[in-house]
């Protein structure tokens, strides 16, 4: 009680721009310092710091500069609505992040007859069979004893290639007479013709390793109350984002912050939900809320939140153990993100976890926090149009003199969105989150609504796999409101400069609505570079690596043995770099077989290749070559070489503390560069 | 010949209107002048005068009084044109609103004289006059695309008429005319007259007197002079208290009587056995003159009035109250709020303020408005001034009529008005303004039906502000306010004079009470009045002192503790508690332990409050530096000279005055201490609103314990979470 009064009157005291000025300033200094310190005390200290800095602004907000006409007024009242969404969501991101905490596997006994018997379902749908096929194969190697592990397939898409490949794999294929409940309705189905007492359930393109289970299960043991295991979702292939924009490795994917940071948060106080992939779960918990529930179309998330308002746990293991696609074009990422979207606030409006009974209270911060981030979309769209209300309309969004909104906003965005940074660790950089949410922002709006007014409607629309795309091309109609965005927004650059040239004197506000729109010129600039599907002919994505490894050309009159590394892999081919032994120099032509071999003494295998194509300079040779020939086994250990290198490619982490003048010229570089792009193609 | 007729006229009429007035009266035409270019925000002439096309008018207003009927008018000046393009233009002028003439100008850049006659049909008491420029023609004047005609009118012009005096009817009832007659040369004195040197009863009557004259005269200033004796000075307005000798002959009575020897003196005499006599005769006289219809009134033995009651604070009728929305109509009388003609008066909102008004996180107070007004002519861009006592915070240029719309134009608007403008006595003007556009034909409507209102429902907004202040603040005195006391009839305060025999004291008290019935409307019904040397008993009265530097050093034991000493005869303040308490532990006077390089050599006058605690009493010391200085308006430099240094709340201030300028300076003397009542957490907030260091270490203590908090919550459910599992790793 006495922290909140302090934080009232701190937030209310009036002061003179002086002091404020001067206030915010030893604000940042002290933020400064104390972020030189990575603990946690001194994050609890930041983010407070932010807390009251943040109040202080929002209390001159609220009472100060919302006043005028009634545009005004809308305008202005809009804005702070949408800001304190913003504010909601740094600060519930703030409790989330702050502690996450990092387990370790917990071994099993090696006596057979305390493994628990797992049942691992591989739902599928639509997709190609050369996207299902790694998942199977992952599967089937799952280190596990095989008496107490069964594999099945679900197949909603009633298709006899999916059947016959269960059985080539020796798998358990189980397909159900209709597909009411979607992949719930296909999981529920499962779990009344299965039996095991753990279910592991991976999404058709999500290919586990093979230590899967031996890292997971060992948790259940002894805890009759745990419900649930979850583990990072790990992509092979690249995003929309990462591919279209060129960004590689340069920088962590999307999902990263979600797996890396968010739900080892959550994991603290019990909150980490099941992502419907890469997680295992306890069947007896399922059948006390019902099995996996149908009424949303996040049907994971869904279940999660009944099974800990019935008092059940779950545990985040943080360790990649299972690699998938991404999606491939931006509009399946929309797609996907739709689905999201309505499926959380389907969650939100069917069972409202402020309300929930069984719930913690930080649970429900959790829950909420989860929830409440996929209205994202109305905010960010005002946040791109507020700036030309001005400009265009001159509706003040914010009433007040430019002096005074830069010492009131400054100290708080600042210590704020550097806070953010930091509990990022390296996952996430803030203009990133905003550029990936441009897109699907515009998308979302919609969904987001009809969901929180009749959550009923919709239906489960499953995101492609395995996309390919021949050339590179403008997804014009997914791009068109991005453009037309941009358009305005460039517009409003245009018509802001005339205005500020031809009226000289007096122009704070035009000069600092100006500056936002440029601002968000180059945020949707960089946008509209993310919808431009690059070409990608490869059936199979290529793993970079440098893993060590042998080859061994048959020659008719001879054999060639080379020594060196994996450059990439996949599971179509791979890319070798070595050097014969004993300085022979083959003459290598395509179609030419050999044996690749890979790993160290006992723990090797080997597997056939056919060359496609062979460079040799100064005695080291460029090897392309395609599998051929390979046997179930031989795919099994190829799958899990694959994954395993996959998993173990190292991902950029983004640095804490680049200079800002730096980071704001890298920043405009890739905007102007994604811009001309954009411009190329039309 | 007309001007004879309409005399003899009016001498006929006379007796009708003026019974007292006997036919064997001559009425002599006297005439009366006064500048056409005056500056009424100075209070003096002002220099040349320019019209042109972004300036084309002028306004002067000019008060008449009752005693004087306006047979004729002029106005003279003399002026030139100057124009590279020679064009005809002339000058129009108005008077309260109707057109009384025009005239072409000589447009040769040569200076010619312009005079106007003003019939008496014209004038009123109150006077507007305007002087604007015109371009001849029919109804429809063509603006060429650049005019630049501008027309020089020199000062200082004259506005005079001939007028004749009748006098007055003189009643009781009509008090306090011809006494005070604010349109009779405001800037008049009027002399007090005791016959005796007065005691405590007789100056607690002369200055329930004095501020009775003051609050009926608000915004002008009230000014007496006293004098002692038997001699009667010659002044044309002079008030008499007399005591009277008990004498075994004819019964009589305490009397007060208006009287006048001639058209021009006017005479108020108080007549009684003593000053409780006199208090009763003032009282009466103010609160029951309305039933004497003759110029005599007399008390009977029996009669004695009581005072009224101890007022609470804050209880005054002028005073607005604080802390929330106040209209226009509850301030003034609306029919002042419409004028009409053009250019037209000023639509001007008067109140007062109390003393004690708190506005520390208030900027100010905002003004909502509602102005109805016409377009003086099609095309015409009005405008809108706001002065908020005498310093302009607004403009606007109000919207123009469309479509053959243009009356009864609605405009509404908000303004604040920053606290710093606001004192004790406040007047909002809004002036209206339009001028001529160029580049568009107009037309030019009859001038005197346009009208301007403000609308009775406009409201100031006091709300954030409570009646709390933070004592000693001599910025209370800003804008002539008096300063410390939320008792509006004095009955906290205790006033001690220099001397009883000092007619410079006296009349400086009698400034001071003038001036406190004018920003208060209140009457100081009950304050203690003592001489210096005959203080009375020590009690919690606020005491005023008003004297000279050698009195206060004389009498310094009616101030003990005060934070001062005296070098030579000149108090010198002491700046903090460290010197203070240094001197009370040395002893006595030590000036080398005050820095006097901080104060101005050799002040003219001083003026101090302090406050030793917030049990305590306040003090204010009024000195100056001998009593023969000639008195002033209490506090007029303050006025004058508007240090600004002053809005910070300082407790002490200088001013000397060498060959006519004058200099000021201020200084924060001690921590204030509160005064009034305000809740809790206003108190709390305004405490860290003084100390900010405060502010910020409470701020970061909580921010520290706080941190200690959550980490040490997050700490246990780590090790919660942790006793659930078997190898963690965070």
């Amino acid at each position: 009680m006495v922290a909140l009064a302090v934080f009232f009157l701190f937030s209310s005291e009036p002061l003179s721009r002086g002091t404020q000025f001067s206030l915010g300033i030893s604000f940042i200094l002290l933020s400064w310092i104390v972020s030189k310190k990575r603990t946690r005390f001194s994050h609890i200290v930041l983010i407070l710091l932010a807390g009251f800095i943040g109040g202080r602004y929002f209390y001159w907000r609220i009472t100060q500069t919302i006043y005028g006409s009634p545009l005004d007024l809308a305008a202005s009242t809009f804005l702070v609505l949408m800001e304190i969404y913003a504010a909601v969501m740094t600060f519930f991101g703030f409790f989330v992040m702050i502690q996450p905490f990092r387990r370790k596997a917990v071994p099993i006994k090696d006596e057979i007859s305390e493994y628990p018997s797992v049942d691992v379902y591989v739902p599928v749908y639509n997709e190609t069979l050369d996207v299902i096929r790694p998942t199977i194969l992952g599967a089937f190697r799952l280190d596990y004893p095989p008496s107490r592990l069964r594999v099945y397939i679900l197949d909603d898409g009633h298709r006899e290639e999916v059947h016959s490949l269960a059985k080539e794999m020796r798998v358990e294929y189980i397909s159900r007479a209709d597909n009411r409940g979607a992949k719930a309705g296909n999981l529920n189905h499962a779990l009344k013709m299965t039996g095991g007492e753990l279910i592991a359930v991976f999404d058709c393109d999500h290919v586990p390793l093979e230590g899967f289970l031996k890292k997971t299960v060992g948790f259940f043991i002894g805890r009759p109350k745990l419900a649930i295991v979850q583990t990072p979702h790990h992509f092979y292939s690249r995003d929309p984002f990462e591919r279209n924009l060129g960004l590689d490795d340069k920088a962590p994917n999307e999902s990263d912050l979600f797996y890396h940071v968010i739900q080892p948060g959550m994991d603290l106080w019990n909150s980490s939900y099941f992502c419907g992939s890469a997680g295992i779960l306890r069947r007896s918990c399922l059948e006390a809320v019902g099995g996996f529930r149908t009424e949303t179309v996040t049907e994971d998330a869904h279940t999660s939140l009944l099974l800990h308002a019935k008092g059940f746990e779950s545990y985040y293991l943080d360790e990649e153990l299972v690699s998938g696609l991404s999606p491939d074009t931006m509009r399946d990422l929309i797609n996907q993100r739709i689905r999201w979207c309505r499926g959380m606030i389907q969650i939100f409006r069917l069972e409202n976890p402020m309300l929930k009974k069984g719930l913690s209270w930080q649970q429900k911060l959790c829950y909420m926090n989860a929830i409440i981030y996929w209205i994202f979309s109305l905010p960010r769209i005002f946040f791109l149009i507020a700036p030309l209300l001005y400009i265009y309309f001159r509706i003040y969004s914010v009433h007040a003199g430019l002096f005074d909104l830069l010492i009131y906003l400054i100290p708080y965005l600042v210590i704020s969105q550097g806070t953010s940074v930091l509990l990022y660790r390296s996952r996430r950089s803030l203009i990133w989150s905003i550029i990936y949410e441009i897109p699907l922002s515009f998308y979302l709006v919609i969904p987001a609504f009809v969901a929180l007014f009749f959550p009923l409607r919709g239906r489960f629309n499953v995101t492609p796999k395995g996309t390919r795309n021949k050339t590179e091309k403008l997804d014009f109609y997914v791009a068109l409101p991005a453009i037309l965005l941009f358009l305005l927004n460039f517009g409003g650059i245009v018509l802001g400069v005339t205005q500020y040239v031809s009226h000289p004197g007096g122009h704070n506000m035009l000069l600092m609505n100006l500056f936002w729109t440029t601002l968000n010129t180059l945020l949707i600039g960089i946008s509209l570079g993310a919808m431009i599907e690059t070409r990608q002919i490869r059936n199979a994505p290529r793993i970079v690596t440098n893993e060590n490894a042998s080859m061994k050309i048959v020659f008719s009159d001879r054999t060639v043995h080379l020594r060196g590394s994996i450059k990439d892999l996949s599971m179509g081919g791979v890319s070798f770099e070595g050097r014969p032994e004993n300085g022979v120099t083959p003459s290598m032509e395509a179609g030419q077989e050999g044996v690749l071999t890979v790993g160290e003494g006992s723990d090797f295998f080997s597997l056939p290749v056919e060359i496609v194509r062979s460079v040799g300079t100064n005695g080291i040779f460029f090897i392309s070559a395609r599998f051929r020939n390979l046997t179930i086994k031989q795919e099994g250990l190829l799958v899990n070489l694959v994954f395993k290198m996959a998993v173990r490619h190292p991902r950029r982490l983004l640095p804490i503390g680049m200079r800002p003048d730096r980071m704001m010229m890298g920043f405009v570089r890739k905007s102007l560069v994604q811009i001309q792009r954009f411009l190329d193609h039309l | 010949m007309a001007k004879c007729r309409f005399l003899v006229l009016l001498w006929c009429l006379m007796p009708f209107f003026f019974p007292s007035w006997s036919w064997g009266e001559t009425i002599s035409a006297r005439t009366s002048q006064t500048p056409l270019l005056y500056d009424m925000t100075l209070g003096q002439m002002s220099g040349s005068l320019v019209l042109d096309k972004l300036h084309s008018y002028y306004q002067r207003d000019f008060s008449i009084s009752f005693l004087r009927v306006p047979i004729e008018g002029h106005v003279l000046f003399s002026y030139r044109v100057e124009s590279r393009k020679a064009r005809p233009v002339g000058l129009m002028l108005t008077m309260n609103g109707e057109m009384v003439g025009k005239r072409l100008l000589i447009p040769d850049g040569a200076k010619h004289s312009f005079i106007m006659n003003i019939p008496s049909v014209y004038f009123l008491p109150d006077n507007h006059l305007g002087v604007g420029l015109y371009y001849p023609g029919s109804n429809r004047c063509l603006m060429p695309k650049t005019t630049d005609i501008r027309v020089f009118i020199n000062p200082p012009g004259l506005i005079s008429y001939e007028y004749g005096v009748f006098p007055p009817d003189l009643k009781l009832s009509r008090l306090p005319f011809p006494i005070l007659d604010r349109r009779d040369n405001p800037s008049g004195e009027i002399g007090f007259l005791f016959g005796r040197v007065p005691d405590e009863s007789t100056l607690r009557a002369a200055g329930i007197l004095a501020a009775w004259l003051g609050r009926s005269v608000r915004f002008q200033s009230v000014r007496y002079k006293v004098v002692i004796g038997n001699d009667i000075p010659d002044m044309s307005r002079l008030i008499v208290f007399s005591i009277q000798k008990k004498t075994g002959g004819g019964p009589f009575h305490p009397s007060v009587q208006l009287s006048s020897s001639d058209p021009d003196h006017f005479r108020l005499t108080f007549s009684g056995f003593d000053g409780n006599d006199l208090v009763d005769l003032v009282r009466s006289l103010i609160r029951g003159r309305e039933h004497f219809p003759g110029n005599r009134m007399e008390l009977s033995s029996q009669s004695e009035s009581t005072g009224p009651p101890v007022s609470p604070p804050f209880s005054d009728p002028f005073w607005v109250r604080a802390g929330k929305k106040v209209h226009f109509r509850d301030l003034l009388d609306t029919s002042t709020l419409t004028q009409k003609g053009f250019p037209p008066g000023n639509l001007n909102v008067g109140f007062m303020l109390p003393p004690a008004l708190f506005y520390w996180n208030s900027p100010g107070a905002k003004v909502h408005y509602q102005l109805v007004y016409d377009q003086p002519w099609q095309g015409a861009r009005t405008f809108l001034r706001i002065l908020v006592n005498g310093r302009q915070i607004g403009f606007k240029v109000l919207p123009g009529g469309k479509n053959g719309h243009y009356k009864n134009l609605v405009e509404k608007g908000d303004f604040l008005i920053p606290f710093y403008d606001l004192g004790r006595q406040n007047q909002i003007q809004f002036l209206i303004g339009s001028e001529i556009p160029i580049n568009q034909i107009c037309s030019v409507q009859a001038f005197g039906n346009s009208f301007y209102r403000l609308s009775s429902d406009s409201t100031i907004n006091f709300s954030g502000t409570g009646n709390w202040t933070a004592l000693p603040d001599l910025s209370q005195f800003l804008h002539w306010g008096y300063p410390f006391t939320k008792y509006a009839d004095l009955s906290r305060t205790k006033i001690v004079l220099e001397s009883f025999h000092s007619p410079a004291i006296l009349s400086r008290f009698l400034n001071l009470m003038a001036r406190w019935g004018q920003v208060t409307g209140a009457l100081p019904e009950n304050p203690e009045i003592r001489e210096a040397g005959h203080p009375g008993p020590r009690n919690k009265r606020d005491l005023l002192f008003l004297g000279s530097f050698r009195s206060s050093a004389r009498y310094r034991d009616l101030f003990p503790k005060a934070p001062m000493i005296w070098k030579g005869d000149t108090p010198v303040p002491v700046p903090d508690r460290f010197a203070l308490l240094a001197l009370e532990v040395l002893g006595g006077d030590k000036p080398r332990l005050v820095d006097s390089g901080a104060f101005p050599k050799d002040p003219d006058r001083m003026i101090g409050e302090y406050k030793n605690g917030p049990n305590s009493r306040s003090v204010v010391l009024v000195l100056s530096k001998n009593e023969k200085n000639p008195p002033v308006p209490f506090l007029s430099s303050l006025g004058e000279s508007r240090p600004e240094s002053l809005d910070l709340g300082k407790s002490w201030f200088w001013e000397n005055t060498m060959g006519g300028v004058v200099t000021t300076k201020s200084m924060r003397v001690f921590i204030p201490m509160p005064d009034g009542h305000e809740k809790p957490l206003t108190l709390v907030r305004y405490f860290f609103y003084q100390f900010k260091v405060a502010f910020y270490l409470v701020a970061m203590l909580s921010v520290f314990f706080l941190s200690l908090y959550f980490d040490r919550y997050l700490r246990k459910a780590v090790s919660q979470r942790l006793g659930q599992t078997e190898e963690i790793g965070s």
